[in-house]
């Protein structure tokens, strides 16, 4: 039961996990990206439409990172060659991505809420008999558990770490340092565009189905997460951790319970908010600083 | 080319662009674009019906739309409309229920103010975290908003449904209270005047008083708003408190006009929407009024074409968000003098 629930705990949180590692590349970089939540449904969409398509977990994984690149990059143009507001442009992913995969839905299956695919192939799990609680995980629930190990690598580790960190602190430093703050800016934006994919592709592949509006808040949860976590991948990692166990526990509270859903629903939305309330960002702390 | 002139002209021409786009997917996705798109471009005007229609639609946007750019044209990012405008709804509703058979001269103003007070709370919380706690506003709004829309949805399931009707809409308020219809049969109701009334004092606020100079200088320098003296906290809470209870005032009204009850989701949309029209409008009050006709003329579009020409309404949703991706960006129309196409 236990380790039922803590299995339950971590597949949750997988999507949250990669996508704030997302999000924490884009805002250390200086320029958060805010439309996580739409480039998930939209690559949870594409994902399980080609994987169906193409029988191959592999491919589906793929189109999804590609999707999710492609509205990623769509956001920096925007911002950095058509000078638009970075947190309008997110908030334009966003709502697209509610339109477009319901209308490409209903025009290509007939279905404006769930879409099953009974073809698609799910991805394989792994059965460890004698780690109850690892069982059962598939390839994104390890990809999960390693990104935030991987990240803590880059950013302390290689130079496009410092670079990177050098851009969000104060872009002109890093500018005249020699830094090419557009193309780390870029690049941030790809990697992105990458956890995204994958965090949309962990949704919608081992169910082998897309329902409408499926990523649910779970772009913006991972935002909090990247608050939370002050900037350090493994303390996001742990928030995202938490994160997901309080989806688990409405979703759990909810088939235990006879507490209205609808209510339950709302536990992992107040939380985070409360959440950042608690811990505030450090780094509008500092803006705010300037004039105190 | 600077000034009034060119924010006319670029408002038209990111309009122009996203109409274009919404009528090449028309082309691409429907069997009868024709119809599809005459449907959905002029039908609008074919009837008083759909007409009235329309202009009811952009009432609760006026209100969106103010409370959108209040919040922006003071530096603070208020996604939080969505639930503000429901609970506002839902707040007025109850009160005027609670308050059934007392003269409508005194139910209709309590309503409206009680709707505008709990919209204004919720998000005036997020303005002082923003304030005292360097809590990110753009957050805090969405996820408290994200979190009241659930909320309620239960209370007009549960507690508080209607329950001989079967639907999932409050219990509804007395006939007298309903504001006067304007244009029968369509849904027109004279919240409009309350809506126009609302955007010249805004105006008249935001450009001829003390506080409202307060509010634009911290919108365009937050430092330079500290460093001239200005309270920039109290800015921060007071714009968010404002622009909350207008959104709130917004579902009010729409209650009070159109549908006399909560429905569920009666309101999606109205806070997005309301975003995208203080954009187009430039933040500017009185600009609101033509961007949320623009809006309401979308949304109302989509619907006839989905029942006259089976047009998926979700088209409308798409058209909107190239609104959002096209409306900040500053480099628009030295694409237009280049000569180059923008999709």
């Amino acid at each position: 039961m236990i380790e039922a629930f803590v299995n339950d705990t971590l597949r949750n949180a997988t999507p949250i996990v990669l996508a704030a590692c997302g999000g924490l590349v884009t805002r250390l970089s200086g320029w958060l990206n805010i439309g996580l939540e739409g480039m998930i449904l939209l690559s949870a969409f594409s994902g399980v439409v080609v994987s169906s398509a193409t029988s191959s977990v592999v491919a589906g994984t793929l189109a999804a990172i590609a999707t999710s690149i492609a509205v990623s990059l769509l956001i920096f143009v925007m911002v950095r060659y058509m000078r638009a507001n970075l947190y309008i442009t997110g908030i334009a992913t966003n709502l697209l991505s509610g339109g477009l995969t319901v209308m490409l839905a209903d025009l290509w299956f007939r279905s404006k809420g769930t879409v099953v695919f009974p073809e698609a192939p799910r991805p394989a799990v792994s059965s460890l008999d004698f780690l109850g609680f690892l069982n059962n995980l598939n390839f994104f629930d390890y990809l999960a558990i390693a990104s935030p190990l991987l990240l803590l690598f880059v950013l302390r580790g290689t130079s496009f770490g410092l670079k990177l960190i050098a851009c969000g602190i104060d872009e002109e430093s890093a500018y005249y340092s020699g830094v090419n703050v557009n193309r780390v800016r870029l690049v941030s934006f790809i990697i992105a565009g990458v956890f995204s994919g994958l965090a949309g592709a962990s949704l919608s592949l081992p169910l082998g189905l897309f329902v409408a509006n499926m990523s649910g808040g779970r772009g913006w949860i991972a935002l909090v997460a990247v608050i939370m976590g002050r900037d350090r991948p493994f303390l996001i990692g742990f928030s995202a951790l938490m994160l997901g166990f309080v989806t688990e526990l409405s979703i759990f509270l909810q088939v235990s319970t006879q507490i209205s859903p609808k209510l339950l629903l709302t536990i992992p939305y107040f939380v985070s908010f409360l959440i950042v309330a608690i811990f505030p960002d450090r780094r509008a702390m500092l803006e705010g600083k300037k004039h105190e | 080319m600077k000034g009034r002139a060119f924010t006319v002209a670029r408002a038209l021409f990111t309009l122009a662009i996203a109409l274009a786009v919404g009528f090449v997917v028309i082309v691409l996705t429907e069997e009868e674009p024709l119809e599809a798109t005459s449907a959905f471009f002029l039908s609008v005007f074919t009837n008083t019906f759909y007409f009235g229609n329309l202009l009811s639609a952009s009432i609760p946007l006026i209100f969106t739309g103010l409370a959108a750019s209040i919040a922006f044209s003071s530096s603070s990012f208020n996604l939080g409309l969505e639930g503000q405008v429901y609970l506002g709804a839902l707040t007025g509703t109850y009160i005027g229920v609670r308050m059934g058979g007392t003269s409508p001269l005194i139910v209709v103003p309590v309503v409206l103010l009680s709707g505008f007070l709990s919209g204004a709370l919720v998000a005036g919380i997020s303005g002082l975290l923003k304030g005292f706690r360097g809590v990110n506003e753009l957050i805090s709004s969405l996820l408290l908003s994200n979190g009241i829309v659930l909320v309620v949805d239960y209370i007009i399931e549960g507690p508080f449904n209607d329950r001989p009707s079967g639907l999932a809409a409050s219990t509804s308020l007395g006939k007298e209270v309903i504001l006067p219809r304007i244009l029968e049969p369509s849904s027109l109701h004279s919240g409009l005047f309350l809506a126009l009334i609302t955007a010249v004092l805004l105006w008249a606020f935001m450009f001829r008083s003390r506080p409202g100079y307060d509010f634009r200088v911290t919108g365009k320098s937050s430092i330079f708003a500290y460093y001239g003296g200005i309270n920039v906290k109290a800015v921060y809470f007071w714009s968010m408190f404002l622009s909350g209870g207008l959104a709130a005032v917004g579902g009010t009204v729409d209650v009070l006009g159109v549908h006399g009850r909560v429905l569920r989701g009666f309101s999606g949309g109205y806070g997005w929407n309301g975003i995208a029209v203080a954009l187009i409008a430039r933040n500017h009050p009185l600009g609101v009024i033509p961007a949320a006709l623009f809006f309401a003329y979308l949304e109302s579009g989509a619907q006839i074409a989905s029942f006259e020409a089976g047009l998926t309404p979700e088209i409308s949703r798409i058209v909107q968000s190239v609104v959002f991706y096209l409306v900040t960006a500053e480099a628009v129309l030295s694409f237009m003098k280049g000569g180059r196409k923008v999709d």
